[in-house]
């Protein structure tokens, strides 16, 4: 599914490398948290992931492509297989929740009988259903959250990035969070998941990769935040 | 890509940018009503140039006291010129006709001419190439019964200088306009972005297509370019109206130069049109294209 082979990525303005001779592969299916310090990279994997960025050495395989290779009018039909979750929700406030969601398939060209279909199935599975009409503004932040969940998810996507997704949420709220993105590995999606929150990694016990300073320091399966003593 | 997705897409990209749309479009009608205006003047020159030399281009006038035998080697003379291609020969009473024609637009001028013989009767030459006009000048110029040889070109000249200084002001003008449109264009399309960012990111994260996101910038381009068109099409009928038909009337009244008819101005409305809603849609694509880079 993913596979990095000795990436390397240096921004333009900076002398360290945000990430340095990375190596690693996640198979299709998997649930991989991604923990480190701030700083220590793991927005810039994500970003590398989603072709946003280009790896300074190295190359990056997504679905049995070859990032480096992919022509840039390639890019769209690529990243339609993504969903995207972040810490921010990244929702448009003047739109509402169905809107919302409806947006990302709008967008891509689906036509108006399978938004009508699908934007209220996965309203439905995120635990929106009846708030379809509600505006950003009136939901609260687990709740906003499950609508960009949704909106990363009504494309059906075969990869979920989310980058600290429970980073503006209280401990009670994430855990909600957390098992709607095991609920959506469980129907097939990679989930790769940056974060910091100890307390999640350390109850889930799914694959660690850990960064520090750019590094790959320790990748585990069922792991735990902090290094188990 | 639904219609309908696209068209309130569109309505509240141009609510958010109400002030710069009005810019953008007062830009494009100046600069198409100067477009306007240049096709409008190259029309009237062409029409002159072809009022005046269509047939025959030099004018011979000749002597009221001109003798029969005057008159008969001159017309020899003529016919056997290589230079010349047809003459024709017009007495006082043809004179006549032809003036009142002419000036069918002001009595008061038509009216002053009573008698035949104030106007002189004439060898109208048609030349082989107009180019060659001195030469006729100074042959005949001095022929015995001869008055004076005419040459348009020289009555005209300043005529149609005028319209050439018209065009090129109007072709500056609209040049200088265009570019202004264009700054704001692109000024109108970089708020627009900058107000949109939040939608153009997640657009770029879910996979929307270049064109996708570029869509609503180039239709309101053509928004604008449409808009734009029409108000200048406005611009010159009023022009007409106001300008051409009213303060310079009895300029016009004369004759020598042919009037701005009102199908010339319906005709230069589709060229305003194709004009504005192309150059629009070609800048504003340009312009997004910076602004939507995956
Ligand atoms: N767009 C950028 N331009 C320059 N430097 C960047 C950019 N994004 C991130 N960095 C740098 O790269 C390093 C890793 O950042 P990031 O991947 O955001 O880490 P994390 O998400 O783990 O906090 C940091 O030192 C950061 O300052
Ligand atoms: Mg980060």
């Amino acid at each position: 599914m993913i596979k990095l082979e000795n990436v390397t990525k240096t921004y333009p303005s900076q002398t360290r490398p945000a990430l340095q001779d990375l190596t690693l592969s996640l198979g299709s299916g998997d649930f991989v948290f991604l923990v480190g310090a701030s700083g220590s990279g793991k927005s810039t994997f994500l970003r590398l992931l989603l072709r946003e960025e280009r790896p300074t050495s190295g190359t990056v395989h997504v679905a049995g492509k070859n990032l480096a290779r992919l022509a840039h009018w390639k890019i769209p039909a690529f990243r339609r297989q993504i969903g995207c979750v972040f810490q921010d929700f990244r929702l448009l406030p003047n739109k509402t929740v169905a809107q919302n969601v409806a947006f990302a398939l709008e967008v891509t060209g689906s036509d108006r009988h399978k938004t009508a279909v699908v934007v209220p199935e996965v309203l439905d599975m995120v635990g929106l259903k009846g708030k379809e009409n509600r505006m950003p503004d009136e939901l609260s932040g687990g709740e906003q959250q499950r609508v960009a969940i949704a909106r990363a998810f009504v494309n059906k996507p075969m990869l979920l990035i989310a980058d600290e997704p429970t980073g503006n949420l209280d401990p009670a709220t994430s855990i909600g969070i957390m098992k709607l993105l095991d609920r959506i590995n469980r129907l097939g999606t990679t989930v790769v998941m940056a974060t910091h929150d100890a307390a999640i990694v350390d109850t889930m016990r799914r694959r660690v990769v850990e960064l520090d300073r750019g590094n790959l320091v320790r990748d585990q399966a069922r792991g735990v935040y902090g290094y188990a003593q | 890509m639904r219609p309908r997705f696209v068209l309130t897409e569109l309505l509240n990209g141009l609510r958010r940018n109400l002030t710069m749309a009005v810019a953008v479009v007062v830009t494009v009608m100046i600069s198409l009503a100067f477009v306007g205006a240049s096709i409008l003047a190259t029309d009237v020159a062409n029409t002159m140039h072809k009022r005046y030399y269509g047939k025959f281009e030099v004018a011979i006038y000749l002597q009221q006291n001109i003798s029969p035998a005057e008159q008969t080697a001159l017309e020899q003379q003529l016919t056997s010129d290589q230079q010349v291609k047809a003459y024709m020969y017009i007495d006082h009473a043809q004179a006549l006709a032809n003036f009142k024609q002419e000036f069918a637009g002001t009595p008061a001028l038509v009216n002053s001419v009573s008698d035949a013989s104030v106007l002189p009767a004439s060898l109208q030459v048609q030349l082989k190439d107009i180019k060659n006009y001195q030469d006729i000048v100074a042959e005949y110029g001095n022929q015995p019964g001869v008055d004076q040889v005419f040459d348009p070109q020289m009555y005209l000249k300043p005529l149609f200088n005028l319209i050439d200084g018209v065009k090129v002001l109007a072709v500056v003008v609209a040049i200088v306009a265009g570019a202004a449109a264009i700054l704001t264009t692109f000024n109108t399309i970089r708020l627009a972005a900058f107000s949109r960012r939040r939608e153009i990111g997640i657009m770029r994260l879910v996979g929307a297509s270049n064109f996708t996101i570029q869509l609503p910038f180039v239709l309101e381009g053509v928004i604008a370019g449409v808009v734009g068109a029409v108000a200048a099409g406005g611009l010159l009928v009023l022009f007409k109206r106001f300008v051409l038909d009213t303060t310079l009337h009895d300029f016009f009244a004369t004759g020598s130069i042919p009037p701005v008819a009102w199908h010339d101005v319906g005709g230069v409305m589709p060229w305003l049109a194709l004009s504005g809603i192309v150059a629009a849609a070609i800048a504003s694509y340009f312009t997004s294209l910076v602004y939507v880079r995956v």
